[in-house]
């Protein structure tokens, strides 16, 4: 079965520490608000396949990938959501296995793309929380 | 009508207003005005002399193809047609032949590009420069036997993030214009080497040629002058 991208939304709500484990190579962006909704910006280096360690600033992160992938969040607060639509205009992302008192944001910004949804089955997203 | 033969024209398609394919409506993308000033300037660093621009309420499906249409009529029997576009594709569900590029009023299919980019001079060279998801898929449908060559911002299975611009636009640029005047232009595996550098694997800019059409001295995007060889 063909694999589609799995996007992940990450709302860190304060100074955090993740480890982010990915299949591929995977480029990490932050989400800045524009009038015309949330840009990505390249946030440091690419994450080569296997486990990476990342420090987060407070802020809206995303990531896509075609592989599965696992966050890990070792300090901090870090909400999680993905992309689960199968169109460009999602509804709010479905939040994952955040615990409730982390308070989860439902309405995570998602970065949009250029282009509609193709057939395929999506990776595996996991969160764990220390 | 003079029936002028030129050695050079650019197509540049700009979907910079609400575009429409084959399921929704689709707001401009935020690099779109970003990305038609780097390929103007692109062209002009590779001596295109005629550049027309399809933008605003003028990209339409009816606007691209005959402007394709006017090319096939004007353009030298070795000349160069550069088409770009910056907009959304919709992949849909069908097969690759139909993934549109979305435009004011309706889309256009990748099958009706290939269809009239093949009625070029059979030896004219076509580039296209496609900064949009699935950008890659135009290699799949070509059938033309001019020789082609394809600057994707990223594979035919792949979608592309909206960014302030097109990080692979921004490098093509660089590449193309960023240069001693009279430099030999860069190979295409050159090309094809600065564009994949450094970028994820779900979303890697392609640059595509048809095997049969590589030569060992070929170089990207120069117009040939009348007479030349």
């Amino acid at each position: 079965m063909k694999k589609k991208p799995l996007q992940v939304s990450l709302h860190v709500r304060e100074p955090s520490v993740v480890e982010m484990s990915v299949g591929e190579r995977v480029q990490l962006d932050r989400l800045t608000p524009s009038p015309r909704g949330y840009l990505a910006e390249r946030h440091g280096r690419l994450l080569a396949p296997g486990t990476t360690t990342v420090a987060l600033e407070p802020g809206h992160y995303g990531f896509q990938t075609l592989s599965d992938a696992h966050l890990r969040v070792v300090t901090g607060g870090v909400s999680t959501a993905i992309d689960a639509s199968s169109r460009k205009d999602p509804p709010p992302p479905r939040p994952l296995s955040d615990p409730p008192s982390s308070g989860d944001d439902v309405s995570l910004p998602v970065p949009t793309r250029r282009g509609d949804d193709a057939v395929g089955e999506r990776p595996r997203f996991t969160i764990e929380h220390t | 009508m003079e029936n002028r033969r030129t050695h050079a024209i650019a197509v540049h398609v700009c979907a910079d207003v609400e575009t429409t394919g084959l399921r929704r409506s689709w707001p401009p993308p935020v690099a779109s005005h970003d990305t038609l000033e780097r390929v103007r300037r692109i062209c002009e660093c590779a001596g295109v002399p005629e550049q027309r621009t399809l933008a605003g309420a003028q990209a339409t499906a009816a606007g691209l193809l005959d402007a394709l249409g006017r090319a096939a009529t004007a353009l030298g029997d070795d000349g160069l047609l550069v088409i770009s576009f910056a907009g959304h594709t919709e992949r849909g569900d069908g097969p690759i032949e139909t993934t549109r590029w979305c435009l004011v009023g309706g889309g256009v299919t990748l099958a009706q590009l290939a269809d009239h980019l093949a009625r070029l001079p059979p030896a004219a060279r076509v580039v296209i420069i496609a900064d949009t998801c699935y950008a890659a898929a135009i290699t799949a449908v070509l059938h033309g036997p001019q020789p082609a060559v394809v600057i994707a911002g990223c594979g035919e299975d792949q979608t592309m993030i909206e960014r302030a611009h097109s990080d692979f636009i921004v490098r093509l640029e660089d590449f193309v214009c960023a240069r001693p005047p009279g430099d030999a232009p860069g190979t295409i595996d050159a090309l094809r080497s600065v564009l994949e550098d450094d970028t994820p694997d779900c979303e890697r800019p392609v640059v595509w040629t048809r095997a049969a059409d590589r030569r060992q001295d070929e170089v990207f995007a120069v117009p040939r002058r009348p007479g030349e060889r």
